[in-house]
C-alpha cells in the first residue's frame, strides 16, 4: 500500500499530472499581468495576483475570517444536506409512483426556473435574518439537481435486470435495495455533485442580501471600500470552499459507487477475497476457487 | 400497501428536514443573556463603523449596564426596514424616512421614536472636475444608482428642483466603490446617487467628488428607528435600556474619536483592511450623528419629516392623499429617558478603556 502511495507520488508522476493546469495558470497570470501593464484593465478593479496572493495570506492569517468562512461554510452544507433530503425524499416516491410524479413534477420544476435571486429576500423577509434563511436560500437552490438526477437514475434501471430480479422472486424492497438504489447511484451522484457547488451559491447569494457575517458580506464590504485585492482573496477563498466541497461529493461516490471505479473494485474484490481465505483458513476449511462476483451488484 | 407506506415515510423525512431547516435562527449561537432583556435591531450593515454606537456599548459595557442583550438583525437595500417589523424579525427597525412614511400610508403603524443621523446618508455626488455644479445640471445625462430603490430619491431631488426625472438615463451599478470609480472615469455616467458611506470610501482612495445633494434633501435624517406601538408597550424597558446605551456610545464618538477608533478597529478589523476607508467611515459616521442639541440624541425632527414628505409626494412615491400625519408618526416621549444618563461618568468609561487597553 505504502509503496503504491509512494509510486503514486513520485516526482516524474506528479511532474506529468501538474504541468498542464501549472502551464496554464502560468499562460492566465502573464496575460493578466500583460492587460494591467498596457492599462486595457484598471488596477482598481483588477488587482495583480501577487496582492491577491498577499491578501490572501494575510486574511487567512487573521482571526476574523475563519468565523466568516464557518459561517458560509455551516450555511453551505446544511443547506445542501436540506436540499439533498428533501430531493431524495420527493425523488424517490415519485421514481416508484406515476401519480406521484405528475403530482411533483410541474411543481419541481416550476421551482427550477424561478430565478432564485430574485426569491432570496422574500425568503429572508419570511424566514428571519439569521441562518436559517441563508440555508434555505441554499437548500432551494440545490434541491433540483438532487431531484431530478434521483428521479432520472431511479426510471432508468436495466429493464433486464428488473425482468430479472422479478423472475427471481425478488420483493419490492428487496427489489428497491438491490437493484434500484445501486442502479441509481451513480447518475444521483452527479446530481449530489452539482448540489454541493450550487448550495455554496446560494449560501453567498443570502449573505449578499443580508448577513452578520460570512465571506458573502466580506466580498461587499472589501468591494465598497475598494479594498479589491482582499475582495478577489475572498473570492479565491469561496473558490477553494467549493472545491472542498466538491471533492467531499467525489471522495463519497468513489466510496459509496466503487464499482464504476476499476481500481477501487480490484481493490475492494482483493481485500474480500483474502477476508474469506483467512476465515476459512482460520475454520480448517480447504480455500477455494474465489467465487466470481456480481460487481455491479454486489 | 408497501409504495404507501414508503411514500408516508419519505414525507416523513421531508417533515423532518424542513424542520430542520426552520432550527434556530440565531447567528451568533445564541445564549441566554444572563437575565437580561433581549432586544433584535435591524439595521442596514453588518457590524461596521458606520453605526459604531452599538460597538462602543458593547465593548464598553453600557449594554450590560442597562440589562439589555442586543442581537442584530442586518439586512441590505434589497428588504425594507420596516418588513423586519411587520413579519416579527426584529424589535426595532432603522429604517429609512420614506420607508416609514410609506408603510404608514398604506396602513402601517410604524413609529419612528429615535432618530440618530440628523443629516441624510443618502446623497448624490459628482466627478470634482465636473462641469456639473448643482442638482439642475444632472438633466439629460446619465446618472449611476446604488440600488433600484435609490430612483425615487433621484426623483424626489429632480423633482424639487422643477427637473422632469425622465430627463436623467439611470443604470443601477451597485456600490462597489472600483466599479463606481471606472464608471465615473469612462465617462459612462456622469453623476452618482449612494450612500454617504460609499462617496467617503472614493474620496479616501484619491477619486475626488463633489456632493450636489439638494439642501432640503441632505437635511433628512439618515435611518431614523421605527416600532410598532404594541412592542413599544410590550418591551418599553428593553428598549429604553437599549437606546440609553446606544446614546451613551454615540457621546463616546462625539467626545473621545481615539477610544471609538480603537475600539472600532478591535470590533471589526475587516473594516481597516484598508485603512483609508476605515479613517474616513468612522469619521463620516461620527460627522452624521452630531446631533443638533448634545441634551437630546436622538431626537425626532417633525419639521424634517415634512420636507422628506413633500419629497416623496413631490416624486409621485405617495399621492397627495395618502399623505400621513406626521406628528402622528413620531413618538418622541422617550428621548428624555434615553438621555437622562451622568456625561461625566460615560467619559471617564471611555478614558479608563483608553488607559486599560
Amino acid at each position: 500500500m505504502g509503496r503504491k502511495v509512494l509510486h503514486a507520488l513520485s516526482p516524474v508522476r506528479l511532474a506529468r499530472r501538474l504541468w498542464p493546469p501549472l502551464l496554464f495558470l502560468a499562460i492566465l497570470v502573464g496575460l493578466w499581468e500583460l492587460a494591467l501593464a498596457v492599462d486595457y484593465v484598471s488596477e482598481r478593479i483588477l488587482p495583480h495576483p501577487k496582492d491577491i496572493v498577499v491578501s490572501f495570506w494575510e486574511l487567512i492569517r487573521s482571526d476574523f475570517v475563519w468565523d466568516d468562512i464557518a459561517a458560509t461554510l455551516w450555511e453551505s452544507v446544511a443547506g445542501f444536506f436540506l436540499g439533498a433530503v428533501l430531493g431524495l425524499a420527493l425523488a424517490i416516491p415519485s421514481g416508484l409512483s406515476p401519480t406521484m410524479r405528475r403530482m411533483l413534477g410541474p411543481y419541481a420544476v416550476a421551482l427550477q426556473v424561478t430565478p432564485r435571486i430574485a426569491i432570496a429576500p422574500l425568503i429572508i423577509a419570511w424566514a428571519g435574518f439569521g441562518y436559517s434563511s441563508k440555508i434555505w436560500i441554499a437548500a432551494i437552490i440545490a434541491f433540483f439537481p438532487v431531484y431530478v438526477n434521483a428521479l432520472t437514475g431511479i426510471l432508468t434501471v436495466d429493464e433486464d435486470a428488473r425482468e430479472m430480479f422479478r423472475s427471481l422472486g425478488a420483493s419490492r424492497w428487496q427489489t428497491f435495495t438491490h437493484l434500484m438504489v445501486p442502479g441509481s447511484l451513480p447518475i444521483m451522484f452527479a446530481g449530489l455533485k452539482t448540489a454541493a457547488g450550487l448550495a455554496l451559491v446560494g449560501a453567498v447569494v443570502g449573505e449578499f442580501i443580508s448577513a452578520e457575517r460570512g465571506l458573502g458580506v466580506l466580498v461587499q464590504q472589501f468591494s465598497s471600500q475598494l479594498a479589491i485585492a482582499d475582495a478577489f482573496a475572498v473570492i479565491l477563498m469561496l473558490m477553494f470552499l467549493g472545491l472542498l466541497l466538491y471533492g467531499v461529493m467525489e471522495w463519497l461516490e468513489r466510496a459509496t459507487v466503487f464499482w464504476l471505479h476499476d481500481g477501487r473494485l480490484v481493490a475492494r474484490s482483493r481485500r474480500r477475497a483474502a477476508r474469506a481465505e483467512k476465515k476459512l483458513a482460520r475454520d480448517g476449511g480447504v480455500p477455494s476457487e474465489p467465487r466470481p462476483t456480481l460487481a455491479g451488484r454486489r | 400497501m408497501f409504495r404507501f407506506r414508503f411514500v408516508l415515510a419519505m414525507l416523513a423525512v421531508a417533515v423532518l428536514a424542513l424542520g430542520a431547516g426552520c432550527g434556530d435562527d440565531d447567528d451568533d449561537g445564541g445564549g441566554d443573556g444572563g437575565g437580561t432583556q433581549e432586544i433584535v435591531y435591524n439595521l442596514p450593515t453588518p457590524p461596521s463603523a458606520l453605526f459604531y454606537p452599538t460597538l462602543v456599548a458593547e465593548e464598553l459595557g453600557f449594554f450590560e449596564e442597562e440589562g439589555v442583550s442586543p442581537k442584530l438583525a442586518p439586512a441590505a437595500e434589497e428588504i425594507s426596514a420596516t418588513a423586519f417589523l411587520d413579519n416579527g424579525d426584529a424589535d426595532v427597525s432603522f429604517a429609512d424616512v420614506d420607508e416609514i412614511i410609506l408603510a404608514r400610508s398604506q396602513g402601517g403603524e410604524h413609529t419612528a421614536i429615535f432618530s440618530p443621523q440628523h443629516t441624510n446618508t443618502a446623497g448624490i455626488v459628482v466627478p470634482e472636475d465636473s462641469e456639473i455644479q448643482d442638482i439642475s445640471g444632472v438633466e439629460g445625462t446619465k446618472v449611476g444608482l446604488e440600488s433600484e430603490e435609490s430612483t425615487r430619491f433621484l426623483a424626489a431631488m429632480l423633482e424639487s428642483e422643477g427637473i422632469d426625472p425622465d430627463s436623467v438615463d439611470t443604470a443601477v451599478i451597485g456600490t462597489s466603490g472600483a466599479l463606481v470609480a471606472e464608471t465615473f472615469e469612462d465617462g459612462e455616467i456622469q453623476a452618482y446617487v449612494g450612500n454617504a458611506s460609499d462617496f467617503t470610501a472614493l474620496s479616501a482612495n484619491d477619486v475626488a467628488l463633489r456632493n450636489i445633494t439638494p439642501d432640503e434633501a441632505a437635511a433628512i435624517d439618515g435611518n431614523p428607528m421605527a416600532v410598532l406601538p404594541d412592542t413599544l408597550e410590550e418591551k418599553r424597558d428593553a428598549i429604553v435600556g437599549f437606546l440609553r446605551a446606544w446614546t451613551k456610545g454615540q457621546y463616546v464618538g462625539q467626545v473621545n474619536r481615539e477610544v471609538t477608533e480603537q475600539i472600532a478597529r478591535e470590533k471589526v478589523p475587516e473594516e481597516w483592511r484598508n485603512e483609508a476607508s476605515g479613517e474616513a467611515a468612522l469619521d463620516l459616521a461620527i460627522s452624521l450623528m452630531e446631533p443638533d442639541d448634545p441634551e437630546r440624541i436622538g431626537d425626532v425632527r417633525a419639521d424634517v419629516w415634512g420636507t422628506a414628505q413633500d419629497f416623496l409626494v413631490s416624486a409621485g412615491v405617495i399621492e397627495e392623499d395618502q399623505k400621513i400625519e406626521i406628528s402622528e408618526a413620531l413618538d418622541d416621549q422617550l428621548i428624555e429617558e434615553i438621555n437622562d444618563w451622568d456625561r461625566a461618568e460615560v467619559e471617564a468609561a471611555a478614558e479608563e478603556y483608553a488607559g486599560g487597553s
